[in-house]
């Protein structure tokens, strides 16, 4: 193609068009606000929640490359050895004698006393076990049983069910959030106390813990019936998921009242009220048919035990030194019964007259607090029964929640240190970092007290020891967990009626 | 503030980790340096590099021998003395654990803190990032460094002080950004006496000081005696503090003792696993030969015995032997090579991290007896380039993830085997994170198809290796998984260096005329109507119509925002503007404008199309020439072939530098007496609508709608689908206030506003 140019002279020529009326385009313009999307925004979060998890998953097996509970300390050893044992008991022995004492199973070593999901899940990781190798299981020859290949298996068993119970729910509560920082998403979904106590000193609290948190998401969107299906599952994991019974039957029942259709809501309750009971029965079947339910109730409520086992920061251990010069002991379960009701009943009272999300996961929390304060025979891990609803809480009360879990970490220590991971203080000191380097507004208050709980737990390692009070640190710190945890229930508390005056 | 916070953070979760780790599988590599701290404490100076109780010997510099007996003091002082005893046997307990566990950790915190002093207070290190996103990018640098996966399973596991050493290293890099020149030949020497294998990045600072720090010029030789001496004594001081106590202690026999520790020369041309490099792949292909020729009985072979996984010299059965200054000459020679091409292709512009990458690269690629850890030599330097030049991060992420592969084998009893895969697959991620928010660009720039490929290739490998192969053979054939690793990942080393090399160099005259060759090749095709395209011949067909326009950063031209703007036609209504960022991978080259946008641009229009089908227009409009072009192949005319959607050019500018080529200068008067006509006749017909025909010179591909009082106005030409009376038509329709083409003016202003807010910052209001 070859341009050619024309003469000199050549003018240009104006050719004109016919064009609609401008003012025409200025009022169109004005109509409709137009869609503006810039796609270069991190607006998507899956890449930072993969991170987390990849994080997280070194973290667990970074840990549990540690000592397990009881690790080569014969002749009980510890919760490990008891995991070993159900898996034992399940898969040698019919179900009618899982949880009777007899000549193949000593109830004294390690007996049964879960309710009957935790032995479905055991006796399904003992199939899995006999076949990887039989000595893992064998009845009565494989008590204390310790390899390599025993402990990577039983450590993948308890890192596993994190990815399939407990993070789904959490992580769909993130996510849905409107806007959540990703620190806090990552504090969250690193809490390190119920890492170090499933993953290091051997439970299986994700899978109860998992249930508890998927019961909340249902109820929440008004599935209560699957919710509630779902708070059975995890009530017959672990039974201290009582702990949470309260708040979940008053959100349940106060969201199934409608003032206008009395007959309606009798009708919705009576509806829910079946489901719970048929997945009761669906679940305790195998022990009513073989008529052995009643056995199985005595070992999952001992009541015969005492108040507390070891330093926990209950109220009834924190304060011994004063309590044990009271006479008690005749009325104590009364007493500790009515101040549990005493701890929860503001929080729930709230709850049955506004069931809002936020008010929900206020009372999970505040009576998870008051049953581990003031309940019987509480356990130093169950504070986790009041930490994961708390987790819920953390946007809302981003500097009450951090310091709550920081104190929880500094509780659990003491079951660290016997446990032979000590080691584990640099994990709760890390998570004590990077949550006061990325939260605000530091409260000085809580970053001093949380450094005292941590003096208190580097005495417990290398302070000098006291011959008259042999426990005295682990003392200090039960003590020192109890205090802030009152503390922490009657702010909550508090919380729910603030709320409620606000509205 | 933030950066306080951040390196707080990241030290506390990188040391709480490190010291979840300390109950994990330790190397021999432990009783080496448990060892040598023994030695160094319990015997006297002379006879350090004579030891040999255990069978572990001291064969690192005097420094390192120097840092080995501080450790035992300390050991001493905390009444660790159970980790001070030679021993031919070795000893193992939980406290010589600790407290060497500890060491590594404290070591650690260290080079934790000069990450952070070079990642926040490297003057060089962002200066190639927009301003708004250079706190990320110091950010990214910070936590890519000091989390290095390489260093976690070297250092936290197997059992290394790795990262001493590259606290060192990078305190060099860091005197040097800042133009301290002595300072960063000092440290470099003092590192030398800590680890001789630093010698990888020796030449690397030769080339870059002649060009940077003499100045180098004939002209100036007297002016450099000076800085020669200070150099001089800079680089001697560390060498004399190091030797000099040995000679005052045995004399020459001290420093013999020295030499023979240092450079043992029977260990073999490749180490018992085989580092990913070029003798991987040599010791292959003798292993192929031999196979083949016994096959066919050609001749008479010795069977191959560096398939043994010992540390031994071997020779090769079919290819020749190679002996250690052969393979220094290769080194040598394709370091001068890669380094002299980079010191003229560059000179202005080359960054010293880039010297030392290829340095490393060309020494681990050549060198005699390479480990595979000696991989974090050169992930080091390659991560901080990257970070320095956005456009290497694919590489860089390619890079890790070779180390990763190659590192495997370091660890392999059961949860160590877990723990590596989950290190390699959180750094893979935190990576992906962290540079993805210093350039903001999509995931698909970082982690390209055939990258992710080659993945997915060595991960199947590395699973077979893991779990299926002893249960698949038993015992049989125990060096096969590890060499099919090697192997793939000497290969993807070699592509790596390819690509490495192609991005470096290939930027100049290759690259460019790859790009014209490719371009013109389009445009013929362009003209030819080949390419398929939804044409539009009526104004009828016009519902929807388009426009789209980039904006580029300020401190990287090649960091741009692309906006799309949806109008409906013809009662102009904003629909909507999509915008994303683009990292433009071509040069600028006058008359092949096309090669630098078209193709991002239609890549871009076809992705938000696809993703949003009700979208789709009829007409894109282009900011730029369609056939009004010396080859009659605009910007508009390759975005509308290569999207599918007809296309229009419309200029803001005139420009007639290839009209005056084609018609010969000497009538360059009549066409510029032309466009002064044309502006006096829009004077005439302001508020009229319709167009002037550029018919000065025909064929007629070019119509002015609007004419300012300078070159400025509205020039239409059609691009590809369309023709130019169409596109006339409806550019005349799309004008608001009589100025500009509404569509085009939506993209550019929302391009311009993203770029200001998250890329360059709001230095002048708009």
């Amino acid at each position: 193609m070859k341009e050619r140019i024309k003469d000199k002279a050549w003018r240009p020529q104006f050719i004109k068009l016919n064009n609609p009326d401008t003012s025409k385009k200025i009022v169109s313009q004005k109509s409709k606000k137009p869609e503006i999307v810039d796609l270069s925004s991190p607006g998507n979060n899956d890449l930072v929640t993969i991170s987390i998890l990849c994080v997280l998953l070194c973290f667990q097996l970074a840990i549990s490359l540690n000592p397990h509970s009881g690790e080569s300390q014969p002749p009980m050893y510890g919760d490990y050895e008891a995991q070993r044992h159900w898996m034992e008991i399940t898969v040698n022995l019919p179900i009618e004698q899982w949880y009777l004492n007899g000549t193949h199973n000593d109830l004294l070593y390690w007996g049964l006393d879960y309710p009957p999901i935790t032995a479905y899940h055991h006796y399904l990781l003992g199939v899995i076990s006999n076949k990887i190798n039989k000595k893992w299981v064998e009845l009565t020859t494989s008590r204390g049983y310790e390899s390599i290949a025993h402990k990577l298996f039983m450590r993948l068993s308890a890192i596993i069910p994190f990815y399939i119970f407990y993070l789904p729910p959490l992580i769909f509560y993130f996510t849905r959030s409107k806007k959540m920082s990703p620190i806090l998403y990552a504090l969250a979904l690193l809490y390190p106390s119920l890492l170090v106590i499933d993953n290091g000193h051997f439970q299986y609290n994700s899978i109860s813990l998992g249930l508890f948190l998927a019961t909340y998401m249902f109820l929440t969107k008004n599935f209560t019936i699957i919710g509630s299906i779902l708070f059975v599952a995890a009530l017959n994991y672990k039974q201290m998921e009582l702990y949470h019974a309260l708040p979940v039957f008053v959100f349940i029942l106060a969201r199934s009242i409608n003032k206008t259709q009395l007959f309606n809501s009798f009708r919705r309750i009576l509806t829910i009220g079946l489901f719970v009971v048929g997945t009761f029965l669906i679940i305790w079947l195998p022990f009513l048919l073989t008529g052995t339910a009643k056995d199985v109730i005595i070992r999952v409520f001992p009541f015969n035990r005492g108040l507390y086992e070891d330093k926990v920061a209950s109220f009834w251990c924190a304060f011994s030194f004063i309590l044990k010069r009271l006479p008690l002991q005749s009325v104590q379960i009364y007493i500790s019964t009515a101040l549990v009701l005493a701890g929860s009943a503001p929080s729930l009272l709230v709850l049955f007259l506004r069931p809002t999300e936020k008010q929900f996961r206020i009372s999970l929390t505040a009576t998870g607090l008051s049953f581990f304060l003031f309940s019987f025979h509480v356990h130093e891990k169950t504070i986790l029964l009041a930490a994961v609803p708390a987790l819920l809480l953390i946007s809302e009360y981003t500097s009450l929640v951090i310091w709550f879990l920081n104190i929880t970490n500094i509780s659990i220590f003491s079951l660290c240190v016997k446990d032979n991971f000590a080691l584990s203080l640099s994990f709760f000191f890390a998570y004590f970092v990077v949550s006061y380097a990325y939260t605000a507004p530091r409260k000085i208050s809580h970053i001093l007290t949380i450094l005292i709980g941590f003096a208190i737990c580097i005495l417990e390692l290398y302070g000098p020891s006291n011959q008259r009070f042999p426990h005295i640190y682990q003392l200090a710190n039960a003590f020192f967990s109890c205090v802030h945890f009152i503390y922490f229930l009657l702010y909550l508390s508090f919380a729910s009626f603030e709320k409620t005056k606000k509205e | 503030m933030g950066e306080v916070q951040l390196v707080l953070a990241v030290t506390a979760i990188l040391i709480s980790f490190k010291c979840l780790l300390i109950p994990a599988y330790v190397s021999t590599d432990f009783e080496v340096h448990r060892n040598w701290m023994a030695v160094t404490w319990q015997r006297p100076l002379c006879e350090w590099y004579t030891e040999a109780t255990s069978e572990w010997t001291l064969d690192y510099p005097p420094f390192f021998a120097y840092f080995e007996l501080g450790l035992a003091s300390v050991a001493h002082f905390f009444g660790f003395d159970e980790c001070l005893v030679i021993s031919k046997t070795p000893r193992f307990s939980r406290r010589i654990l600790i407290f060497q566990r500890f060491s590594v950790i404290f070591c650690d915190i260290l080079y934790i803190a000069v990450c952070a002093l070079y990642s926040f207070r490297s003057p060089r290190l962002v200066s190639r990032i927009p301003k708004k996103l250079q706190q990320n990018g110091r950010e990214a640098c910070f936590v890519l460094l000091a989390s290095l996966q390489a260093l976690i399973i070297c250092d936290s596991i197997h059992f290394q002080y790795n990262s001493m050493l590259t606290a060192i290293f990078l305190m060099s890099l860091f005197f040097i950004d800042t133009e301290r020149y002595l300072m960063a030949a000092l440290s470099y020497s003092i590192l030398l006496n800590f680890k001789h294998i630093y010698v990888y990045y020796a030449l690397g600072y030769v080339f870059y000081y002649l060009v940077n720090y003499f100045q180098f010029s004939g002209n100036v030789l007297l002016a450099n005696t000076p800085k020669a001496i200070s150099l001089a004594i800079a680089l001697l001081i560390p060498f004399c503090a190091s030797i000099f106590p040995f000679i005052h202690a045995s004399g020459v026999q001290g420093l013999q003792n020295i030499a023979t520790r240092l450079f043992p020369v029977s260990r073999g041309l490749t180490h018992a696993y085989w580092a990913p490099n070029f003798w991987a792949l040599y010791n292959f292909a003798d292993l192929c030969l031999y196979r083949v020729l016994s096959l066919l009985k050609i001749g008479k072979f010795d069977a191959p015995t560096y398939t043994s996984g010992l540390v031994q010299e071997y020779s090769h059965s079919v290819l020749p032997n190679v002996s250690p200054m052969g393979t220094l000459c290769l080194v040598v020679i394709s370091s001068m090579i890669v380094l002299t091409g980079l010191v003229i292709r560059r000179k202005d512009s080359a960054d010293f991290s880039l010297f030392a990458v290829f340095s490393a690269f060309c020494f681990f690629y050549f060198g005699y007896h390479v480990h595979e850890k000696a991989i974090i030599l050169v992930t080091v330097p390659m991560t901080v380039f990257a970070i320095k030049n956005p456009k290497y991060h694919s590489i860089l992420i390619h890079l890790t993830c070779i180390a990763s592969f190659s590192l495997f084998p370091l660890l392999f009893t059961p949860f160590e085997t877990l723990l590596k895969y989950a290190i390699c697959v959180s750094y893979f991620f935190i990576q992906l994170v962290f540079l993805k928010r210093v350039t903001l660009m999509p995931l698909s720039d970082l982690i390209p198809t055939r990258h992710v490929a080659s993945w997915l290739l060595m991960g199947m490998v590395e699973v077979y290796n893991t779990f299926l192969h002893k249960w698949l053979w038993t015992s049989r054939l125990p060096f096969a998984p590890l060499m099919a690793i090697s192997i793939l990942t000497a290969i993807e080393l070699t592509g790596l260096i390819g690509a490495l090399i192609w991005s470096t160099f290939g930027d100049g005259i290759f690259e460019i005329w790859w790009a014209k060759a490719t371009c013109q090749i389009r445009e013929r095709l362009i003209r030819d109507s080949t390419y398929s395209v939804q044409a539009v011949e009526d104004l009828d067909d016009v519902k929807l119509v388009a426009g789209i326009d980039t904006s580029a950063a300020k401190l990287n031209s090649d960091m741009v925002y692309i906006s799309v703007s949806f109008w409906t036609y013809p009662d102009l209504k904003h629909v909507a503007t999509i915008s994303d960022t683009r990292m433009l991978e071509l040069p600028y080259i006058p008359q092949y404008l096309a090669v630098r946008e078209a193709e991002v641009m239609a890549d871009f229009l076809k992705s938000v199309i696809t993703e949003r089908p009700e979208l789709r227009p009829d007409v894109i409009l282009c900011d730029g020439f369609g056939e009004f072009h010396s080859r009659g192949c605009g910007m508009a005319c390759h975005v509308g072939a290569l999207s599918g959607i007809a296309s229009i050019g419309v200029a803001k500018n005139l420009t007639l530098h290839h009209t005056y080529e084609t018609i010969g200068m000497e009538n360059k008067s009549k066409v510029d007496s032309f466009v002064e006509h044309c502006r006096e006749v829009y004077k005439n017909n302001k508020t009229s609508p319709g167009f002037i025909p550029f018919d000065i010179v025909e064929p007629v591909v070019l119509n002015i709608l609007r004419m300012g009082s300078s070159m400025n106005g509205v020039f239409v030409s059609a691009g590809y689908g369309i023709d130019l009376e169409l596109s006339t038509e409806i550019c005349s329709q799309l004008l608001l206030n009589n100025t500009t083409i509404e569509p085009i003016r939506a993209a550019d202003l929302e391009s311009r506003r993203l770029v200001r807010e998250n890329f360059d910052g709001n230095e002048k209001l708009e």
